[in-house]
């Protein structure tokens, strides 16, 4: 992918592979961008080819392979705003002829995830609807009639489908529809690379080495750990664990890198384990760092308040019960959303009313963290 | 501060939970998204966890993928995007996630309890300190001795049943050891003839523990496993 001046349009135009596109100027911000892949790269490669061809293009595979993320770092690379619309199956035919109409009168694209969740009588809609845009966008017209209204049209419209085929509540796409987007697979992400360079831009200065190990625990910790539906070793877990390491490596510049990144992998991943696997864990990290003491974390203040919290509700200060306010906790500060698992009884509730007091007690004692 | 809001999302239809368009192509607020709208209007830093009490399956959350990543915008089926401030958490309290999808389990952080680790000692423990504040009807001794029966009895009795016994409807540890409690807490009152001297009301205690016992533990028994039991 490569940017030119063309001298004749007095424009910059972008050009990869065959396709020629032309640069939108939307005004971003300083935002983080993606690791560049081999995969990314085919993803770029079949969306801006597709385009050129006037249709969409339909990334397709499991969750957490960057279907999403790569259409919309393509977006960012050539400044287009890109709309991520979650479809489900309350969305209506009316509903989606507004957003395309919207989409071709102001140019930009947009990124309809999930979109085999909407139901196949409104899918054949939307199919005509894109027909209607695409017909127009190859006839190089700038005002077409779109569902009876006749409307602007700017060459720059996209659409593009993420889906995970196979999952429940998702249905195929009619074949009418199926023409108008091509199709490219993202199956595994090269978790390698894309650990290398984002320790290396966290600060790490032994990325490649230590980044290897790490895929290989990962690797390893999906196939010996016992099989668990709310286990997952995806890019997202492998994500939420680089940020951390940086986080914590920004924390105590002088800490060893490799201790910096095995304590970040306990704090992310320990919470979620069944008992029986934390040994089995252990004894993976011991193999792939020998020697490397791993130390107890310290808590401090926080510990301490969640000790008088519970003993202000006249509850029983149970070490495991404590430690796992504390995991509740740290998994809040990597996480959007948060699961807490467990049958009846398990202290649920009590656990996160917990945790609410404790960052409302050091909130008001002035303790001057931003986490609380 | 720390704002929580407690929904539980299978207690409401999809439409009542997500809002919905109707036939005269009139909009209705839901539930989540008037809490989200309302959540991610605050300014400062305040936090909010909206916190969605109840079993997860993969059509109500599926809705939340787009809430969940990087995007952070909850997407409703009019059309509407609601972009979520970043000092805001969600917060699932599930059972299992037997159903979930993988597009979900991904997105989400996951913090495991397991109930063998807390065990039912600590609600025990709670219970005798926060029930009977009256000196009339407990004192520590009794406290202590009613503690000491726990020890000694329920562990065997559980695993007893849970080896050999069926039951109709399944129940944790911890149910058996609350309906004990309730019993206790029913017979245990001085109208009811609870009085007398430490010593009396230890041996009306015993009386009272074991027929507790025997039906908070039993009762959930089909009729061949609670013959078992006796």
């Amino acid at each position: 992918m490569k940017y030119y001046w063309d001298e004749e349009k007095d424009d910059c135009i972008i050009k990869q592979v065959s396709a020629i596109l032309s640069y939108g100027y939307e005004y971003m911000g300083a935002c983080s961008r993606l690791v560049i892949t081999p995969l990314t790269d085919r993803c770029w490669i079949t969306i801006s080819n597709a385009l050129h061809i006037n249709l969409g293009a339909n990334p397709a595979g499991p969750a957490g392979t960057g279907k999403t993320e790569s259409t919309k770092d393509l977006a960012k690379a050539i400044a287009i705003q890109c709309i991520v619309f979650n479809c489900s199956d309350q969305v209506d035919y009316i509903m989606m002829g507004r957003l395309f109409s919207g989409l071709c009168q102001q140019g930009c694209w947009t990124c309809l995830d999930e979109f085999n969740r909407i139901l196949v009588e409104v899918l054949s809609v939307v199919a005509q609807q894109l027909l209607q845009v695409r017909n127009a966008l190859l006839e190089n017209k700038t005002r077409f009639n779109f569902e009876k209204d006749e409307i602007d049209l700017r060459p720059e419209f996209g659409c593009h489908v993420t889906m995970n085929p196979g999952y429940a509540g998702r249905t195929e796409l009619p074949d009418n529809l199926k023409v108008l987007f091509r199709p490219v697979a993202m199956m595994i992400p090269n978790y390698g690379l894309i650990a290398e360079i984002m320790l290396f831009a966290e600060g790490f200065g032994s990325a490649k080495r230590i980044s290897t190990k790490m895929v290989q625990l990962y690797k390893l910790s999906s196939e010996q750990l016992s099989q668990q539906k709310h286990y997952d070793f995806g890019l997202r877990a492998v994500k939420s664990v680089l940020v951390m390491a940086g986080t914590l490596k920004r924390a105590n510049p002088d800490m060893i890198e490799d201790a910096v990144l095995i304590r970040a992998m306990k704090d992310a991943n320990v919470p979620k384990f069944l008992k029986q696997d934390l040994p089995l864990f252990f004894a993976i990290i011991q193999d792939l760092f020998p020697g490397i003491e791993i130390k107890e974390n310290d808590y401090g203040k926080l510990k301490v308040t969640i000790e008088k919290m519970i003993d202000d509700k006249q509850l029983i200060k149970n070490p495991t019960f404590v430690l796992k306010v504390i995991q509740l906790f740290e998994t809040f500060n990597v996480r959007f959303g948060v699961m807490l698992v467990g049958t009846t009884g398990s202290a649920k509730t009590t656990s996160y009313e917990i945790l609410e007091d404790t960052m409302n007690y050091l909130r008001e004692n002035n303790y001057h963290d931003k986490s609380f | 501060m720390v704002k929580k809001i407690i929904l539980n999302p299978k207690a409401i239809s999809m439409n009542e939970m997500y809002g919905y368009v109707n036939s005269s192509q009139e909009w209705f607020d839901g539930l989540a998204s008037k809490v989200m709208r309302l959540a991610a209007q605050e300014t400062g830093d305040e936090k909010t966890w909206v916190v969605f009490d109840g079993p997860v399956d993969a059509i109500w959350i599926e809705n939340m993928n787009t809430v969940l990543d990087d995007n952070m915008t909850l997407c409703l089926s009019n059309g509407q995007r609601i972009k979520l401030r970043k000092e805001m958490r969600m917060l699932f309290e599930v059972n299992d996630l037997l159903v979930a999808s993988p597009a979900t389990v991904s997105r989400c952080g996951m913090v495991y309890l397991t109930p063998e680790e807390l065990g039912w000692r600590p609600y025990v423990q709670t219970w005798l300190a926060t029930f009977f504040t009256d000196e009339e009807i407990m004192t520590p001794k009794i406290k202590e001795f009613l503690m000491s029966t726990f020890e000694a009895t329920v562990d065997p009795a559980l695993e007893f049943i849970r080896a050999n016994c069926k039951e109709p409807i399944k129940t944790t540890d911890l149910q058996q050891v609350v309906s004990i409690c309730n019993y206790i807490e029913g017979f245990v009152d001085a109208k009811k003839g609870f009085k007398g001297s430490e010593e009396e009301r230890i041996a009306l205690l015993n009386c009272i523990f074991a027929w507790s016992y025997a039906w908070g533990i039993g009762g959930s028994l089909d009729q061949a496993g609670k013959d078992r039991f006796d």
